[in-house]
């Protein structure tokens, strides 16, 4: 009896062992069940088949705006009868290409959509693994959205790897007290003529400078300055491994030196809190503003102040600023259905549907064409049309730098020359430019 | 002939030992297993499969390629940050260890002092930094030292101090004291736990017989509380060397663009890299910037060197000071 007992003591704690060796092991498992070319392998087939007979198909979406993008998914749930579920998954604008990297190590399944913002979106489009969705079977038609996001959206290859989201085109705001009483007038047409250039943009600068005794700056940032001018020079930094400084960066570094000399720039960090409190203060005109600008940052950094801003077409001209964009991956499980989503975002239907949902302003050039849509106003701006400057003039001659593999690298050093010219006066315009060269050759050592 | 007798000889003891483990000697094996399971499974295997990967050329996407050990010549000869970024985190170390160390026993000592009422809460007070977690500590000190709107300049402005704000996050040398500051505020509690513990358990006879013989306080503290305490201090320097190199979150989220409108990334290392540390760069390095998985290998493992050389060289002084002692 005390032996049977014994056996069975001895088997029962062997079992305990074994299950608990199972259940680390079983955290081991891929969870990848596709092959290397990315097709479905059955069981993956089967799974599919199985989740339309049963119900929606569900997309696996990564991003930052779960609210949003799920009242969007409901309208266009609602107005396609589309037979697909959300399933969102917050990533954080800076950490999705960690993510992605992570995902495909694990061998984890792909999302269906991926979101990309423009500082990533070269490096992250560089990767072989993204759908072409110009060709078979998703056959996207160019002509829906706007000229300009194609260099912002296509490959080195050429290939057509992510569909734009939102306008992403840029303007100046100004804050039309401080504009009246420093510069005689705050409306933007006689702005536009005052400031044609930013040779004329210093003069007078220096004259609100000496008006105001150094107390009134025209920019809050170098970063706006940076933002801006960078924005509006198309000549690639980098261009098949070729380090071009004079076109591209020189520009925007000898403005940013200059400017800080003039003393007509305040020396705020653009992500400090100090920032954000600038907009509601008087002793700063000018502001970059995107046309997600009025809405998401303008209006909630200064709520008191309605009527107070006014929006003009910047010296020599508008740019591109920011701007999201969505990719498939050639992994992803229902590629099919994330198409037919992020396309039809792209619809003078999804477009208008989008504006009314969540107020975004989403890219299908069409829509723009209706006046009525075209127009977009915010309380902060009074009844100024600000779609005239941001979705018609600036499309006129808006012209964008392409997208590179090394963004994020250029980013980083953009940030951090722009930090050093801010924090010490003493850096000049050469010093900044072999600061960033020197950065670029560490971390790219292939440059040429 | 010879071979069979060793053979002849072997066997019984090989089926003896066998015998043992197949018998009750095999439950602490089996009960054990888990543990190594899950050690070789999470610790050892990634050990070597990133060194493994630190011989490689790789982005984390697509194959990678066999280069030896170049990603070692690298960082040691060519890439600026390696060393930089190795300098960045001793110079904290320097500091912020002798003040943890000493900051921490003299207020341990105080505490413990019958003559100070509301110890209870003072320790409290003092610990719980330490329990805050690193991204609240990142924010709060970016908030008191900012440039523009830092409670720190609006307090020296309005006193009369400057006359207009200083760039605590800006400027090298100032970014390096507040992250020390940060640093110190942050751990001086949890070291005074540990010698709080330790006076605690320091026998009352060794100060009794002390008065006994007129020992001043001073006397008492040098004389008995430090050389009592010299477990604890040996075991938190080697402690805090290791710590000191994994510093990574809270310079990182002090200059970071919490706030930003456009999603900005901020600088890798704050301005100049000044802040940029082992940890940091090894992060930027793997996952941030560059993406390069090799490279990233290559350096965890000359941080590894760094650390066993400097932990092995506390540890010699420590025990050579020891010898010296029992002379």
């Amino acid at each position: 009896m005390q032996t049977r007992k014994k056996r069975l003591a001895r088997a029962l704690s062997l079992v305990l062992s074994l299950l608990m060796l199972l259940t680390v092991a079983a955290g081991c498992g891929s969870a990848n069940e596709q092959d290397n070319n990315g097709t479905s392998t059955p069981a993956t087939k089967a799974k599919t088949g199985n989740e339309q007979a049963d119900g929606p198909v569900p997309i696996t979406m990564w991003g930052w705006n779960a609210g949003e993008i799920e009242k969007i998914v409901d309208a266009y749930i609602k107005l396609t009868n589309a037979n697909i579920s959300l399933d969102y998954v917050t990533v954080q604008q800076m950490e999705a290409f960690q993510k992605l990297q992570t995902t495909i190590n694990a061998g984890l399944d792909m999302p269906d959509i991926v979101p990309s913002e423009i500082n990533q979106r070269g490096t992250m489009m560089s990767l072989d693994i993204w759908e072409d969705l110009s060709k078979e079977p998703f056959n996207f038609d160019e002509s829906l959205t706007f000229d300009y996001f194609m260099p912002l959206c296509k490959n080195e290859k050429g290939e057509l790897v992510c569909l734009p989201y939102d306008v992403s085109t840029a303007a100046l705001a100004y804050k039309k007290e401080m504009a009246k009483q420093y510069l005689g007038t705050d409306d933007p047409e006689e702005l536009q003529k005052m400031l044609p250039d930013w040779d004329t943009f210093k003069k007078v600068g220096l004259g609100v400078r000496d008006k105001s005794d150094g107390k009134i700056f025209m920019f809050a940032s170098l970063t706006n300055v940076k933002q801006i001018i960078d924005g509006q020079n198309p000549a690639p930094i980098i261009k098949d491994n070729v380090l071009d400084m004079d076109s591209s960066v020189r520009k925007t570094v000898t403005r940013m030196v200059d400017f800080r000399d003039s003393g007509i720039v305040d020396n705020i960090i653009e992500s400090s809190p100090a920032y954000n409190a600038s907009y509601a203060e008087r002793k700063h005109i000018f502001y970059p503003c995107a046309s997600w600008s009025p809405n998401y940052v303008i209006t909630p950094n200064d709520p008191d102040g309605v009527d107070a801003w006014g929006l003009m077409i910047p010296p020599e001209g508008c740019f591109s600023w920011g701007g999201s964009g969505f990719m498939i991956p050639r992994k992803a499980l229902h590629k099919q259905e994330a198409f037919n989503l992020i396309s039809w975002f792209l619809t003078e239907e999804g477009t208008k549907s989008q504006r009314e949902t969540v107020r975004f302003n989403i890219s299908n050039r069409q829509a723009y064409d209706d006046p009525e849509f075209a127009k977009l106003t915010e309380k902060s701006f009074g009844d100024q049309n600000l779609g005239q400057i941001l979705f018609v003039e600036a499309m006129k001659n808006i012209n964008v730098r392409p997208v590179s593999v090394h963004d994020v690298v250029i980013t980083d050093t953009f940030n951090l020359v722009t930090e050093a010219i801010n924090n010490d006066r003493t850096i000049g315009v050469d010093g900044a430019l072999e600061m960033i060269e020197t950065e670029l050759r560490n971390k790219i050592p292939d440059l040429k | 002939m010879s071979g069979d007798i060793k053979s002849a000889g072997k066997k019984p003891a090989l089926t003896v030992r066998m015998k043992k483990i197949q018998g009750k000697h095999v439950w602490p094996y089996i009960f054990v297993l888990p543990f190594f399971v899950i050690y070789l499974a999470f610790n050892f295997y990634p050990i070597i499969y990133s060194f493994v990967i630190s011989l490689t050329e790789w982005s984390g996407f697509g194959e990678s390629k066999f280069v030896g050990f170049a990603n070692y010549v690298n960082i040691f000869t060519k890439d600026p940050y390696f060393l930089k970024s190795i300098g960045n985190t001793l110079i904290f170390m320097a500091f912020d260890i002798p003040i943890v160390i000493i900051g921490g026993i003299l207020l341990a000592a105080i505490l413990n002092s019958s003559l100070l009422k509301g110890s209870s809460f003072l320790r409290l007070a003092t610990f719980s930094p330490y329990i805050t977690i690193p991204v609240a500590i990142g924010v709060l000190f970016s908030l008191l030292f900012d440039w523009n709107s830092g409670m720190i300049n609006k307090i020296l402005v309005g006193v009369g101090a400057i006359d207009s704000g200083i760039n605590f996050l800006g400027v090298p040398a100032l970014m390096r004291v507040v992250i020390i500051l940060m640093i110190c505020w942050k751990y001086l509690g949890y070291h005074m736990i540990f010698f709080n513990a330790g006076i605690l358990g320091i026998p009352t006879e060794l100060y009794e017989a002390a008065d006994v013989d007129g020992a001043s306080g001073f006397t008492k503290f040098t004389r008995i509380t430090i050389p009592m305490l010299r477990p604890i201090i040996e075991f938190l320097i080697i402690m805090n060397i290791i710590w000191g190199f994994q510093l990574f979150d809270e310079p990182k989220v002090l200059l970071s663009p919490w706030t930003s409108a456009s999603g900005g990334a901020g600088t890798v290392g704050g301005s100049k890299r000044a802040a940029l540390t082992a940890i940091w760069n090894l992060y930027d390095t793997t996952f941030g910037t560059q993406m390069q998985y090799g490279k990233g290998a290559a350096i965890a493992y000359g941080l590894f060197i760094f650390i066993s050389v400097f932990s092995g060289v506390a540890l010699l002084i420590i025990n050579r000071n020891k010898r010296k002692g029992e002379i």
